[in-house]
Formats: C-alpha cells, sequence, structure tokens
C-alpha cells in the first residue's frame, strides 16, 4: 500500500511541477465555462429579413410590423429587386427576403388569394427549417391582426379553425440554455483534460526512460495501476469542483438532486476514461501516436455524447456507437441529476454500464500491460 | 533554399520512421469525416412521445395517428392519468407528451377554436425545442385538413423557397465545420509535438547550432507538415463531394488556396505554441484545450454565430475556423468567386503572419 501511495505522490508531484499544466487544469474550467455555454445555443433569434414591398399598403405595413413585433426577426434593408435581393444571400447579410405583391391588400379586400413569395437561405437547413416555422406561425398571427379581419371581413377569407398550444417545458421552464449546456460542457472539459494527462503519461515514461526505473520497483500490476488512476482521478475531481463552483456563483445553477450520487458517477466515469487513456498510453510507442488515437477517442466521445447534437437524430448504426460511448452515459446523468434531479435508481443504468466499462478497459490494462519490458 | 532543403528531407525521414503515426494521420481524417458526416445530424427522427388522449373520440384519434405517422415521433407509453405522465418523463422514457383535453373535438367544431397541451422535457433543451415545432406544424396541417368548411382557403398564398439548399440537407452545414475542425486539430498537432519533440530530446540544440536561421526551422518544419495535410485536404474534400454530395459550385482553384491557407493557419499556430513550451505533454496539452471545445463551438460548427451575445460573436472573430468555414461554404456552395471571400483570405493570411512572426521572434531569443 505504502509503495502505491508512493507512486500516487510521484505523479501528483509531476503534474504540479509543471506551471503550464497547472494553469490549464485550473483556468480550462473556468475561462471555458464561462465563454463557451453562452454558445450553445440552438434557439434561433435575429433572423434578417428584407421586404420587397410593392403594395405599401396599410396591410402591406401592418404585415412587415407583425414580423418585426413577433421578435424573431431584424429588418434589413434590401434592394428594390428580387433577383438582386438574392445575390445578398451571398455575402449573408440576408436570410429572408420577402416580397408583397402589389395587388396585395386589394386582392385581399376582394376575397383573393395573393401570391407572396418568400426566399430563405437554406445552407444552414436548422435555421432554415426553424426560420420557415417561425414565418407561418407568424403569418398565422397575422390572420388574426384586427387590421386584416377587418379587410377581409365581408369575404371568405376569414375564420379559420384554430388549435392553440400550450405549452409546458418541464424540469427547464425557462427554456435556460446556460442550464442546459453546463453540466455537458463541464463533462466534457473534465474528458478532455483526464484523457490528456492519462494516455500521454505512460508512454512519456517510455519516451524518457524512466518506464525502466518503474519496471525494476517491487510493485504489483494492480497496485502500479490504482497508482497511476487515483492522482489523475484527484485532478479530475478538483477540477470538477472549480467548474461546479464557477456554475453556481456565475451561472446561478440550481442542483436539483443529489451531490453526492453526482460525485459517485463522476468517480466512476473518472475511473473509465482515465483507464481507457491508460490502455492508449500502454499501447502507443510515442506521444504523438498516443496523442492522435486520443484525439480520436475524444472527436467520438464528445462529439457523439449527445451534447452538441441530439443523440436521436443519429442513424441507428451510430445510436450503437453511442451506446459504447461512456461519455454519453455521464452526459446524460449530469443532466438527469443536476436539472431533473432524478434519483439512484433512475441512475441505475447510467451507473452500471459505466461501471462494467471501467472493469473491461481495467482487466484490457491488466492483460496487456507488460510490466516488465 | 539550400540550406532549407537537406533540413526538410531530415524532417520526412522522420515522419516516415514512424509509419504507425503516419497511418493514424491519413487514416483519422477518414475515418471521422465519414462517421460524423453521416452521425452529425439536428433533424430528430423517432422522438419519444406520449400522447394522453382524454376525449378519445374520432379527432382526436385521428390527431394521435397522424402524429405518429410522421417520422418525427415513436409512440413509446400508454399513459392515462397526468401523473404516469411524470413518471415516464423522470425515468427518461418519453422526450414529449401531447394532451388532448375531453372537450377537443367537440370544441373545435362548435367554438372553431380548441386547444392541447404539450410537455417537453427541457432538461433535453435540443431536442425539446425542435420537437416542439414539429409538433406545432404537424398540428397546423391537421387544422388545415380538418377545416369544417370546405370553401374556406388560406387567406394568403404562401410559396417558399428555400435557396441554396431547397432540400434543407444539413451536410451543407455540418461538412464544412468538420473539415475546418479537423484539419485544424491535425495540423496543430503535427506541427507543434514535432518541434517540442526536438527541445525535449535535445536535438534543437544542434539545430541551434548549425546555419539554419529560426525561421529556416519554421519554414523547414511547415513545409512536410503542409505537404502531408495537402494529400489530407484533398482525400476529405474528394469524400465529402462523393459520400455526401456536397457541391463545389465555385472554382476547385479557389477552393485549393482556402484550404492550403487554412492549413498553413493552422501549422503556424502549432508553431506559435511550440515556440512557448518546452515538452510535448504541455504543447498537446495546450494546443488541445485551446483548439477544441473553442473549434467546436465558436466557429458556426454547429451552433450559429448570430445567436450568441454580442461579446461572444467578437469573440469567434479570432477563431481561424470561423472565416475558414464561411470562405469554404461561400466557394463550395454558394460558388462565390475571391470578391465575396477576399476578407476571409485576408484575415486567415494576417493571423498566419501574426503566428508565424510571434514564433520566429521567441525562436530568436532561445
Amino acid at each position: 500500500m505504502n509503495i502505491t501511495l508512493e507512486l500516487i505522490r510521484k505523479e501528483l508531484l509531476q503534474i504540479f511541477r509543471n506551471p503550464l499544466i497547472v494553469k490549464v487544469i485550473v483556468m480550462a474550467p473556468i475561462l471555458q465555462l464561462i465563454v463557451l455555454v453562452f454558445a450553445a445555443n440552438f434557439e434561433i433569434k435575429n433572423l434578417n429579413i428584407g421586404f420587397i414591398d410593392r403594395d405599401n399598403t396599410a396591410l402591406s405595413t401592418s404585415l412587415k410590423n407583425s414580423f418585426v413585433s413577433s421578435g424573431y426577426f431584424r429588418l434589413v434593408g434590401i434592394k428594390k429587386d428580387y433577383s438582386e435581393g438574392l445575390r445578398e444571400f451571398d455575402s449573408e447579410d440576408v436570410d429572408i427576403i420577402v416580397e408583397i405583391p402589389s395587388s396585395f391588400e386589394k386582392d385581399l379586400k376582394n376575397g383573393l388569394q395573393p401570391n407572396m413569395f418568400i426566399a430563405v437561405n437554406a445552407i444552414n437547413s436548422m435555421k432554415a427549417g426553424v426560420a420557415s416555422s417561425y414565418i407561418s406561425s407568424t403569418i398565422t398571427n397575422y390572420y388574426k391582426s384586427e387590421v386584416f379581419l377587418s379587410a377581409v371581413k365581408n369575404t371568405n377569407l376569414q375564420s379559420l379553425p384554430t388549435i392553440d398550444i400550450k405549452y409546458s417545458d418541464w424540469y427547464n421552464p425557462s427554456l435556460d440554455y446556460k442550464s442546459y449546456m453546463l453540466p455537458g460542457i463541464l463533462c466534457v472539459i473534465v474528458t478532455i483534460m483526464g484523457i490528456l494527462l492519462t494516455s500521454l503519461n505512460v508512454v512519456r515514461e517510455k519516451e524518457i526512460g524512466t518506464i525502466e526505473q518503474l519496471n525494476v520497483i517491487p510493485i504489483t500490476k494492480s497496485q502500479f495501476i490504482i497508482g497511476k488512476i487515483i492522482p489523475f482521478a484527484l485532478v479530475g475531481l478538483a477540477q470538477f469542483t472549480l467548474g461546479l463552483i464557477v456554475a453556481v456563483i456565475v451561472f446561478n445553477l440550481k442542483m436539483e438532486g443529489s451531490l453526492i450520487l453526482l460525485y459517485a458517477m463522476l468517480i466512476v466515469y473518472l475511473f473509465v476514461v482515465l483507464s481507457i487513456g491508460f490502455l492508449i498510453s500502454i499501447f502507443s510507442e510515442t506521444q504523438s501516436q498516443a496523442m492522435f488515437v486520443s484525439l480520436f477517442c475524444m472527436f467520438i466521445f464528445i462529439l457523439m455524447s449527445g451534447l452538441f447534437t441530439p443523440i436521436e437524430s443519429m442513424p441507428i448504426w451510430a445510436q450503437y456507437i453511442v451506446k459504447l460511448n461512456p461519455t454519453a452515459y455521464m452526459v446524460d446523468a449530469m443532466r438527469m441529476i443536476i436539472l431533473k434531479g432524478s434519483t439512484f435508481l433512475n441512475m441505475l443504468k447510467n451507473f452500471s454500464v459505466l461501471l462494467g466499462m471501467g472493469v473491461f478497459v481495467n482487466s484490457m490494462i491488466f492483460i496487456f500491460y507488460k510490466k516488465v519490458d | 533554399m539550400n540550406k532549407l532543403k537537406p533540413f526538410i528531407i531530415k524532417e520526412f525521414y522522420h515522419i516516415f520512421r514512424d509509419k504507425k503515426t503516419l497511418l493514424i494521420i491519413f487514416i483519422l481524417p477518414i475515418v471521422l469525416v465519414t462517421l460524423f458526416g453521416f452521425a452529425i445530424r439536428s433533424e430528430i427522427k423517432d422522438s419519444k412521445i406520449a400522447i394522453l388522449d382524454k376525449s378519445l373520440d374520432e379527432m382526436s384519434i385521428a390527431l394521435s395517428n397522424k402524429i405518429i405517422a410522421s417520422r418525427y415521433f415513436v409512440n413509446s407509453a400508454d399513459v392515462e392519468t397526468d401523473s404516469q405522465l411524470e413518471e415516464k418523463f423522470k425515468n427518461g422514457d418519453i422526450d414529449v407528451a401531447i394532451v388532448i383535453p375531453p372537450d377537443f373535438s367537440k370544441n373545435f367544431l362548435k367554438l372553431n377554436t380548441t386547444n392541447v397541451q404539450i410537455l417537453a422535457d427541457a432538461s433535453n433543451l435540443n431536442t425539446a425545442t425542435i420537437t416542439k415545432q414539429y409538433l406545432s406544424s404537424i398540428i397546423g396541417s391537421f387544422t388545415v385538413e380538418k377545416l369544417s368548411n370546405p370553401n374556406i382557403k388560406e387567406p394568403i398564398n404562401l410559396s417558399l423557397r428555400l435557396v441554396y439548399n431547397p432540400e434543407l440537407k444539413d451536410v451543407y452545414m455540418f461538412v464544412p465545420g468538420l473539415l475546418a475542425l479537423i484539419l485544424m486539430l491535425v495540423s496543430a498537432i503535427m506541427s507543434s509535438v514535432s518541434l517540442t519533440k526536438e527541445k525535449e530530446t535535445g536535438t534543437f540544440n544542434v539545430l541551434k547550432v548549425s546555419p539554419l536561421r529560426s525561421y529556416h526551422i519554421i519554414i523547414g518544419k511547415l513545409i512536410p507538415y503542409l505537404i502531408l495535410s495537402i494529400i489530407n485536404v484533398i482525400v476529405i474534400i474528394g469524400m465529402s463531394v462523393v459520400i455526401f454530395n456536397m457541391p463545389i459550385n465555385g472554382s476547385y482553384v479557389l477552393l485549393f488556396v482556402v484550404c492550403i491557407l487554412f492549413l498553413i493557419t493552422a501549422l503556424s499556430i502549432g508553431v506559435f505554441v511550440s515556440s512557448i513550451t518546452e515538452t510535448q505533454q504541455s504543447a498537446l496539452l495546450l494546443s488541445i484545450v485551446a483548439l477544441f471545445l473553442p473549434t467546436i463551438l465558436l466557429s458556426g460548427f454547429i451552433y450559429p454565430i448570430e445567436n450568441m451575445p454580442l461579446i461572444l460573436q467578437g469573440i469567434c472573430q479570432i477563431f481561424p475556423a470561423k472565416w475558414f468555414i464561411e470562405a469554404l461554404k461561400t466557394v463550395m456552395i454558394v460558388g462565390g468567386g475571391i470578391e465575396f471571400i477576399w476578407l476571409q483570405l485576408l484575415v486567415l493570411a494576417s493571423m498566419t503572419v501574426f503566428f508565424i512572426g510571434l514564433s520566429v521572434k521567441k525562436y530568436n531569443k532561445i
């Protein structure tokens, strides 16, 4: 046991000896949380809309006003010609162009359907999809406006039946993107740092040659593995705690669930990712090899975790890969504990899967790590 | 130039000696582009929905069927009471629920207006936002189908045109971002590691006493890795055209220029990182922590920059990936010429000059 403690002490000394690593460990959660949490927002606002109003009547003006007052659109001036306006899409200054025909008011008052042309810049498919649904809901609201109703009152263009939808958003009623992204981003920061430090660890000793010294000390394989994982788990825990403090102070994050459960999940999760890091380190000959392999893992862990894009939208085969992704279980667990207040029983699946992965990876390390070369 | 040649040859020996790394450098982008090109989507299919139908008449059942028949939703739970819904949400069995009130059809037919309630698990906010939109458009088209009076028609005849991407394919959005992310990280890591490795193993001192000036060393390091990266660019642009049907509507030459400029920027960031660190470990830590998440989040790859707070939009400007993605989309999708992307090219070039300048200064002092 003593010798394991010595190994832990040695690793911690090595980490803290390098001022850059300490700075990165401390600054990464603080800076990245504060900055990145604001970036991750699918809620589309401020769509730039330009009107070509050939009618210029009270009705066409009130249509424009209902777009502006909906809060989703920002009025921009564009050229008076539809096709010239389209060219402005190229510079990405305009997202939507609406052309109101010259007979707009006259047609409506006579009960004829005016034709209105709308062009949406669809390079960003998601934005375009959202824009189209905003456009149709804005126009539906316009149909209920008094100006419109009084104009069409003697025609058969009025009184469309409606189904009103009442939305309730559970667990995050204010639709706060920050508290939604925060747990996940914190999880990712801890993951990146954990994999980086562990995957470079053994291979670095191989490159410098100090692995020989480790090989000759009287230590069993399991003592060695424990001694290598615990210091980095401590770093991960410290980093996570720091991030959580930032989350509470800066973002006013409210913990719905149990803090103990959160940390229990984190410990199991760290056990998995740190072991994966070590496994990479053991199989690599140079630090750059270890790095590219860990980069590969990080890409998959992070981009397929459901943090940035929904897992439901992935093809089925990719969803099977997600089932092997520890980060997906942890991001899910953190959101469930922090936002939903889920209990250990709700967490049972995530917990047991992570534990299983940890045991599996560690047995791999146990089999493949040859202590004496 | 003559001084550089043997140095570049030496660098290639280094590269070819570590066959595993070389293999990884070429395979990594291919696997990642294929994987994420298919897997990263913002469209949500098969959201788990529970329908609590308190009306249970012809019309409410028609609405339920319409929702489940769409490819966006699968009926995932049979619920009869409100309290069951809560339990299903807590277990994560459902993402969204719709409650149809008892007087749903009666009100629709008599009062011309009725209501439903949509409950969404907003702890998974992205899914919640998108599924709510799907539901509201399904309900909207249901309304039109069930019009009580066939003479009533939609007052304005809208013709909506989706320009550049009529099928709303999200590869147009994700493939350029993916290229930026992968090229950025692989290039920056390659150049920063190769220089810090010389420092760590002590061979940097040999270079220092050689007649090479520090800018020779930097250029000599950049050229071999640039050549490797260009091969990567050709492969992944080819893949995005062949596998993901990305168009190249602009000029191939311009596309190539944009890519090479971005590679040089990425490599010079790696060189800069190596100039302020002493070990490979520090260099890797710094480049990955500084580039990985910011390139995903602050480049417009997944999240549109216009949505961000103004300060953050300002911060986005300092990430080269943002400019590269803009230029890439303009050349590939819009088919714009250099007059549309001169600013992007200028910014990338200035960033490169800035990083190389700083690194030369740092290395001169060593």
